[in-house]
């Protein structure tokens, strides 16, 4: 059997991806593979590149260099677009249209036939929380439920990949489990979802998968449990000496604080090799812990500036 | 052809829901009844006694001159449409939404374009008919070229959108509607120039109102309604009086524009368009 190259096979795949404004590299040799049915985190401080790598990969910007495939097409491919749904991060619908009348414009532009889209519209507004709004002008809609309606715009057409540029920035703790049960039921049909959000406690529920960009380069990447693996094993331990100490140094970077060991960047299968060094160089083992790191946690030792 | 025509009717759409279109048909009818109580005062009361021929010769410039007011309104509300029609759509981040379905922007700015360009014609077509019926019906003079008028009054505001269509892929709203009713100026002024320099034969004047006429040939165009409404007997009196007469008013002209300079303009709608779809793709949003 012939492998499929990544880039057909995964849902994007972007090959030293740069997008340059005049001299600010908002995004800077990009090289990432998101996997098909996955939920993708993308994450990093304000200016990262986030919001322009979206923008890239949806064709709504040229990069400078480098490629992008989405899907299986070039990045922009314009027929390929009808499969992909994106709320933008800042904007506005026509104000003077009604909540049903942007979802039947996007219907018209997605090229979803005429006789779909009743039931398009009706579940996205139903989805959203919106249906008791459907015919008020969104001129008149609170900025969470422009969000809302921006969600269910993205979701018309069962597209197979959707980009969400911070969909719940806006919405109350109720409307973030709501984007959040969503989310875990567009992966439940199999659909790709690209998600940049700066609520990390959100994106660690819901992620299989997450990238760290800073200054438009990538600076962590893989699965949640590898990026939360990189957390610390804490020890109680006395009676230990010199030696140990640098027994456990071979282990990962080791400090005593007192009685508590911690040694970070150790992975889980050699957590007992460590306990049995240690043990063997004559110290006495109280309790053993995995130090509970928060995506935060990481998150902000990552992009930390010195 | 079916994504320009979404965004064609979007902006048919988007325009008659503003308020300001109200405003518009209102100003629209006000002119027109005023129009008609002016004409019939002149009838009845002013021109009491002159001859037929007079009276037709005064109503027909009367005409031209409410005429020519009427096309600046039109100008002026042709680039409120248009300005926004691109910045806005980028301002507030519409066009993320918009441009990631499966259409180019060049659908986007043609849709535009064509619904502008529908809205403009339909409108002349029916202010300036209703403007004719109530004429004719207080005084009984029709002009002579009545088609011929709506062509070229809807010919000389799409020469005003589709400059602001291309300034809008740029500029935000503000700064676009000056610069392109700065320029409508400017090439009406060249058409003054033009007259000017004909009447006191300086060729530097000339030359420069041909200049402007070609760069933005709104003017140009007016001169083909202001021509559509001279009845024979106006004519032929303007060009009795020769150069110093009427004929060197910059809403006169003794002859329509000629075929080349129409061939002209339409190429010159046709690279604005190119430029502006041009321009648009090259920006960042
Ligand atoms: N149209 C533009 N013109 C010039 N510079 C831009 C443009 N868009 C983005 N940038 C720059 O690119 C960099 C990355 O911006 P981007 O919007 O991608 O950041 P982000 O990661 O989405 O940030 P945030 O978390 O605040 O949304 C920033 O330095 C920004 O100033
Ligand atoms: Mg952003």
């Amino acid at each position: 059997m012939v492998e499929a190259l990544p880039q057909e096979a995964a849902a994007i795949h972007t090959v030293g991806l740069t997008k340059a404004y005049g001299g600010v590299r908002a995004v800077s040799d990009l090289s990432m593979t998101v996997p098909r049915g996955e939920i993708f985190g993308f994450l990093g401080p304000n200016g990262a590149g986030k919001t322009t790598s979206v923008k890239l990969l949806t064709g709504l910007a040229k990069a400078t260099s480098g490629t992008a495939w989405v899907l299986g097409k070039p990045a922009g491919d314009v027929a390929n677009r009808a499969r992909i749904g994106y709320l933008p991060e800042l904007f506005r619908y026509q104000a003077w249209m009604s909540a049903l009348e942007v979802l039947q414009l996007h219907c018209e532009l997605a090229g979803i036939p005429k006789a779909g889209r009743k039931a398009e519209t009706e579940n996205a507004l139903v989805t959203v929380g919106l249906a008791d709004r459907a015919n008020d002008r969104v001129a008149t809609f609170s900025k969470g439920m422009q969000q809302r309606l921006g969600l269910g715009v993205a979701l018309l057409g069962t597209p197979d990949l959707v980009f969400l540029d911070e969909p719940t920035s806006a919405l109350d703790p109720v409307g973030r489990k709501e984007v959040r049960d969503v989310i875990l039921e567009l992966r439940g049909r199999g659909v790709t979802v690209f998600l940049n959000s700066h609520l990390l406690s959100e994106v660690q529920q819901v992620c299989d998968r997450v990238a760290v960009v800073d200054r438009g380069k990538v600076v962590a990447s893989g699965t949640m449990a590898d990026l939360l693996g990189l957390g610390e094993i804490r020890i109680r331990v006395t009676e230990l000496d010199g030696d140990a100490m640098r027994a456990a140094a071979g282990f990962g970077s080791a400090n005593k604080d007192g009685e508590w060991l911690t040694v970070a960047g150790v992975t889980p299968e050699r957590v007992p090799d460590l306990v049995a060094e240690l043990v063997r160089s004559g110290g006495r083992i109280h309790a053993v812990e995995r130090g509970r790191k928060t995506l935060e946690e990481i998150f902000i030792k990552l992009v930390e500036r010195p | 052809m079916k994504k320009i025509a979404i965004f064609a009717k979007l902006t048919l759409r988007e325009s008659l829901r503003k308020k300001v279109v109200l405003v518009l048909l209102g100003l629209t009818v006000l002119v027109i009844v005023l129009s008609a109580v002016g004409m019939s005062r002149l009838v009845n009361t002013g021109l009491a006694g002159s001859s037929p021929g007079d009276i037709r010769a005064a109503i027909s410039f009367v005409l031209i001159l409410i005429m020519f007011a009427y096309s600046f309104v039109l100008a002026l509300s042709a680039v409120f449409f248009t300005v926004p029609a691109i910045a806005g759509d980028l301002e507030t981040g519409t066009a993320l939404a918009i441009l990631s379905r499966p259409v180019s922007r060049a659908h986007l700015l043609l849709g535009r374009w064509l619904g502008l360009v529908v809205l403009t014609a339909a409108y002349v077509a029916v202010a300036s008919s209703a403007e004719f019926l109530v004429v004719r019906v207080v005084t009984g003079y029709s002009p002579p070229h009545p088609l011929m008028f709506i062509f070229y009054m809807t010919a000389e505001t799409v020469v005003i959108l589709t400059l602001a269509l291309l300034v809008s892929t740029r500029l935000a709203p503000v700064a676009g509607g000056v610069i392109v009713l700065g320029s409508f100026m400017l090439a009406w002024m060249g058409g003054v120039a033009i007259s000017l320099g004909r009447q006191f034969s300086v060729q530097a004047l000339e030359t420069g109102g041909t200049v402007t006429r070609l760069m933005l040939p709104s003017d140009g165009m007016w001169k083909g309604a202001a021509y559509s409404l001279e009845p024979a007997a106006l004519l032929a009196t303007a060009r009795a009086q020769g150069a110093d007469g009427i004929a060197n008013f910059p809403f006169f002209s003794l002859s329509p524009p000629a075929g080349s300079y129409l061939a002209w303009t339409a190429g010159w709608i046709l690279a604005i368009l190119w430029l502006a779809i041009w321009s648009f793709n090259r920006r960042e949003i």
